[in-house]
């Protein structure tokens, strides 16, 4: 094994013991389980009210608004991974010893990772106790989909260390992620609702703006993170394999992109307190 | 264990360090000084390659340190000012996880033995966000010490310590320098480095002005030196005679003491006891005053002398 | 920094430009040579148009579609956001010949032929069939002899009903007067219109072709290429047959579900009674077979549909618990029974024919009274027992009444956190 790996192996240990003995990730994984029962009191009322109900894999939709969750838990815990120690001035300490910034973008990354399955495993087992509870049953999608958000995590976790390295300041970081993030979905549903309009249906000057805003978002599908999560739940919805593996890839490529964009800038901005 | 050639950094249009050329010989304690913004941290900072040169060479245990980064840093131990910690992990947690970074074997008995040596061991299970600015100054010593390291660079080691904490990290630097360590310190705080520095170097302004032992820069700096004595039997005449030695540039006289400005070119001690008992003078003292550190750091900070040219220097 | 704005702008201008694009959309009604098709969608003929501006034609293969070319009007209906053709404004028929060419290869070359459209059940009655020449032209004189005879029957009814009145209004004079008036005169019987329809014999390029990609094209009649008719044509298939359920909750009867793919789960609150429709169907693509009959909407080529062919007949339902069958249920017709008063609901009841011969059913089904718990799976076989592919459901009663627990229950990680949080701080 090469030394970096040991250097990794020990970020990692310190930050998943960091985040096991905090709060942050408990509460995210009550959220993501709250919001599921919302979905799990709807099927209740559905069945109640019609007597019957119909559907494949009952436990996707919930496991979509808990994955929605958890991702965003990464993302904000990946975006302030760096910054949060810049500001501290603990980043500065490790690059005294043996770490580079590679292993630390590596170690923060799995790190998230690790996080994210804790959470997903606290899911599973409300889901388990909820699918008893209410009768509904597991399907094989769940498994899927799981395997599917993980590497929609990593998107994300990617995504959030990138932010991350471009700012020193933990403010900053978690401003610039609301920013995009807020921007990003915005134009997901921008859209959503242009896919429902015709350029015939619109004046010239408006068939111009539309399309400059289908090359945005051309570009954002690829760019965006949640682009990755949306279609992935399609897939997962839609029992396609072909698009479940394509995503899959996509989220992998995208997040060793998105790694590497991290470690160069974590270069070119410094790991130093500012 | 240190080199630096010809080493430049450069942020915009504010040059922080200019044609650096400095060297760290095995087992010294070298004092590396200079007023607050003369680039001593920027200096540290591109020896541990958290900052790249704007151009230059470093030279770490005789190589570059990206050609053997994790070898090289493995090998070195780094104390800074201000002891950035995980405040929410214990002492030991902490020390552990350094260990686990440094891949030290028996993790155990080393931080055991070295929170004794700081007299921490009692406190290793609290928080370090719970310990004082001198606690967390010593954690940051045996940090640096868990991996054994042949190289110590300390940046400001005992800025902000009470006289009992600088006390305490002085005796720990020369401890581990006499275990064989080198040591590559920073410090404002002149009368340690003097102290216990084998030899300095002093930025200014980011260029290097000063690089030998205190005694040689004190003699670049002085054109004479003080002498005072205390005689008796000591007459007008002999006073004159006195005054009129080739190596004396002046003498001043308050009741039976003299201050003897001689020429700095070698020591002249021996001269003036020789002439004294020769014109029947009864010595009583004598003391050579030494130009301090701090005398020389101010001599060449403001006059912005380099001893490299015995010039001042021009920007 | 200068060099860096102009590289900015650059890039901005390209970025604008490259969208100017969009401005070759334009809605004009124009002349077009386009595809018109009566295609086979698995349950009757649907008819399609292919204007000048897609260039794929979607068929289900082995079946015989009708395609016919034609130079007519196309317009843009934003209503309905698609392209019409205006064929009262123009409806010319264009070419001789329609070749089908497989790579290079010319595997069809085709003639119009006279063709018709039999209605078994009249028009809107379903069960749609394709007649082609003679047998075109015999299923249209069977329909105009039978219309010619109904007219004649109508016309022969009128002239009875006349005869009809008149007898009536003696009738009825007689008795105003006091006299003998002997029996009410008799209405004659409405004569019954055919109940099939056959539209007019046409003429059009009739072929099946099996499941593959081919190209199209017609050929005038010096067997030149007529712009614009080169198309790609795909003819398709269903990947599996298997049965779907249209299910009748017994508690809202006019709200069924349908449950058409082996995963989809079949939920039931506790314990109650659903009646199972079980239909014959196929599983296409989804873009194959929307295309099919909407060759200008969109759909998905990574998902796939099952579309209900026919009632599934000569079939039982067993049900299992645990792999141990429990119920092997059969089609039996129900009605609806109206619970007369202010309690108004209604029950659904078995129909009896020996105790109501005159009534009529509201619907057959096969009726699963589902226990409280537990899950069951329903299987489809036929009669000779075997296993009918793709029938399996899981039926599965709800038991957790209200919800109250799984909200409690989401609050077991904040639990977790904090007994771990508390160790930490206490155990240190």
């Amino acid at each position: 094994m090469s030394y970096r790996w040991v250097v990794i192996r020990s970020i990692i240990k310190r930050e998943a013991r960091s985040s096991f003995f905090g709060l942050g990730l408990y509460i995210a994984s009550t959220i993501a389980c709250f919001v599921s029962a919302f979905i799990f009191n709807s099927y209740i009322n559905t069945v109640e009210g019609n007597n019957i109900m119909v559907m494949a894999s009952p436990l996707n939709t919930p496991l979509f608004y808990a994955v929605i969750v958890a991702t965003l838990y990464t993302a904000i815990s990946s975006s302030t991974a760096l910054s949060r120690e810049k500001d501290k001035g603990t980043l500065e300490v490790l690059f005294y010893g043996p770490v580079d910034h590679l292993s630390v973008i590596l170690a923060k990354f799995f790190e998230d990772i690790i996080s994210f399955l804790i959470i997903m495993f606290l899911v599973t087992l409300y889901f388990v106790y909820a699918a008893i509870a209410t009768n509904l049953g597991f399907s094989i999608s769940y498994l899927y989909a799981v395997i599917l958000s993980i590497f929609i995590a990593g998107s994300m976790s990617s995504f959030g260390l990138w932010l991350s390295s471009l700012t020193a300041r933990i403010r900053t970081s978690v401003l610039l992620l609301i920013v995009i993030m807020g921007g990003l979905l915005g134009l997901q549903f921008l859209q959503n609702y242009i896919l429902t309009l015709k350029p015939e249906d619109l004046s010239l000057s408006m068939v111009y703006v539309m399309g400059i805003l289908s090359n945005v978002l051309r570009v954002i599908r690829w760019a965006s993170p949640f682009s990755y999560l949306m279609n992935g739940i399609n897939a997962v919805a839609l029992g396609s394999t072909s698009m479940y593996i394509e995503n899959m890839l996509g989220a992998l490529v995208y997040t060793v992109i998105l790694l590497t964009l991290s470690v160069y800038t974590l270069k070119w901005k410094g790991v130093r307190k500012v | 264990m240190i080199k630096t050639e010809r080493l430049y950094k450069r942020y915009d249009k504010v040059e922080a360090v200019k044609d650096l050329n400095i060297s760290v010989e095995p087992g010294e304690i070298y004092g590396f000084l200079g007023p607050n913004g003369a680039g001593k941290t920027t200096t540290i900072m591109m020896i541990l390659g958290i900052i790249k040169p704007t151009s230059g060479k470093i030279l770490v245990f005789n190589k570059d340190l990206y050609s053997d980064y994790f070898g090289i840093k493995r090998k070195i131990g780094v104390v800074s000012e201000v002891q950035y910690l995980y405040e929410d992990m214990t002492a030991y947690e902490y020390l552990s996880f350094f260990c686990d970074l440094y891949g030290v074997k028996n993790k155990n008995s080393k931080i055991e033995e070295l929170l004794h040596r700081v007299n921490l061991f009692d406190r290793k299970d609290d928080l370090l966000g719970h310990y004082s600015r001198g606690m967390q100054q010593k954690i940051g010593f045996v940090r640096a010490l868990l991996n054994d390291p042949e190289l110590l660079i300390l940046d400001e080691p005992v800025s902000g310590l009470d006289p009992t904490g600088i006390r305490e990290i002085r005796d720990l630097i020369l401890e581990e320098n006499k275990l064989g360590r080198t040591v590559f310190m920073s410090s404002h705080i002149l009368s340690e480095v003097e102290r216990i520095s084998h030899r300095v170097g002093i930025l200014n302004k980011g260029r290097l002005v000063a690089e030998d032992t205190m005694d040689n820069i004190r003699k670049k700096l002085t054109s004479e030196v003080e002498i005072e004595l205390e005689i008796d039997n000591f007459d007008v005449e002999a006073e004159k005679r006195l005054e009129a030695l080739p190596f004396v540039n002046s003498v001043t006289k308050e009741d039976s003491r003299y201050l003897v400005r001689v020429k700095a070119d070698r020591d002249y001690r021996g001269d003036l006891v020789n002439f004294i008992s020769s014109v029947g003078g009864s010595l009583k003292e004598i003391r050579r005053k030494e130009m301090s550190l701090e005398d020389a750091f101010i001599t060449i900070t403001e006059k912005n002398i380099s001893l490299f040219s015995s010039e001042e220097v021009t920007e | 920094m200068k060099k860096r704005y102009l590289i900015f702008c650059f890039l901005l201008i390209s970025f604008f430009l490259s969208s100017v694009e969009v401005f070759s959309a334009a809605p004009p009604k124009k002349r077009e040579i386009v595809y018109s098709l009566n295609v086979w969608d698995g349950k009757d003929y649907a008819a399609p148009f292919y204007p000048a501006s897609l260039d794929t034609i979607y068929v289900m293969a082995d079946f015989e579609n009708v395609y016919s070319v034609k130079e007519t009007l196309v317009y843009y209906w934003p209503i309905t956001r698609e392209y019409m053709a205006d064929w009262d404004g123009l409806n010319k028929d264009v070419g001789e010949t329609l070749e089908v060419l497989k790579g290079n290869r010319v595997v069809g070359e085709y003639k119009k032929v006279d063709y018709v459209f039999y209605y078994p059940k009249g028009y809107w009655g379903g069960g749609t069939q394709l007649f082609t020449g003679e047998n075109a032209r015999a299923k249209k004189k069977e329909y105009d002899r039978a219309m010619d005879k109904y007219w004649k029957e109508v016309d022969q009814y009128y002239k009875a009903y006349d005869e009809y009145n008149k007898k009536l209004q003696e009738f009825y004079k007689k008795i105003q007067e006091g006299k003998p008036a002997g029996k009410i005169p008799v209405e004659p019987k409405q004569p019954k219109a055919p109940t099939f329809y056959v539209t007019d014999v046409s003429k059009a390029y009739v072929f099946s072709l099996p499941e593959g990609r081919y190209t199209i094209r017609a050929k005038d009649k010096n067997g030149k290429i007529i712009p614009n008719t080169v198309k790609t044509l795909i003819a398709f298939s269903h990947r599996r047959e298997g049965i779907g359920y249209n299910i009748i909750p017994e508690s809202k009867w006019t709200y069924p579900e349908t449950a058409d793919d082996s995963s989809d789960i079949i939920y039931q609150y506790r314990e109650g009674t659903l009646y199972f429709q079980p239909y014959k169907e196929w599983e296409f693509n989804e873009l194959e077979y929307n295309k099919l009959s909407k060759p200008q909407s969109a759909g998905r080529s990574d998902r796939w549909v099952w579309v209900h062919m026919e009632k599934a007949s000569k079939i039982r339902l067993n049900i299992f618990s645990k792999n141990n069958l429990i119920s092997q249920i059969r089609e039996r017709p129900y009605y609806v029974e109206q619970i007369p008063g202010s309690a108004l609901g209604y029950n659904i009841r078995l129909l009896d024919r020996k105790e109501y011969p005159y009534a009529t059913a509201d619907f057959t089904a096969f009726k699963f009274s589902v226990p409280p718990t537990g899950d069951y799976k329903l299987v489809a076989v036929d009669n000779n027992g075997g296993i009918i592919e793709n029938s399996d459901r899981y039926i599965r009663p709800i038991t957790a009444t209200d919800a109250r627990n799984i909200f409690i229950a989401s609050f077991g990680p904040l639990i977790v956190g904090l007994i771990v949080y508390i160790i930490r701080r206490v155990g240190r």
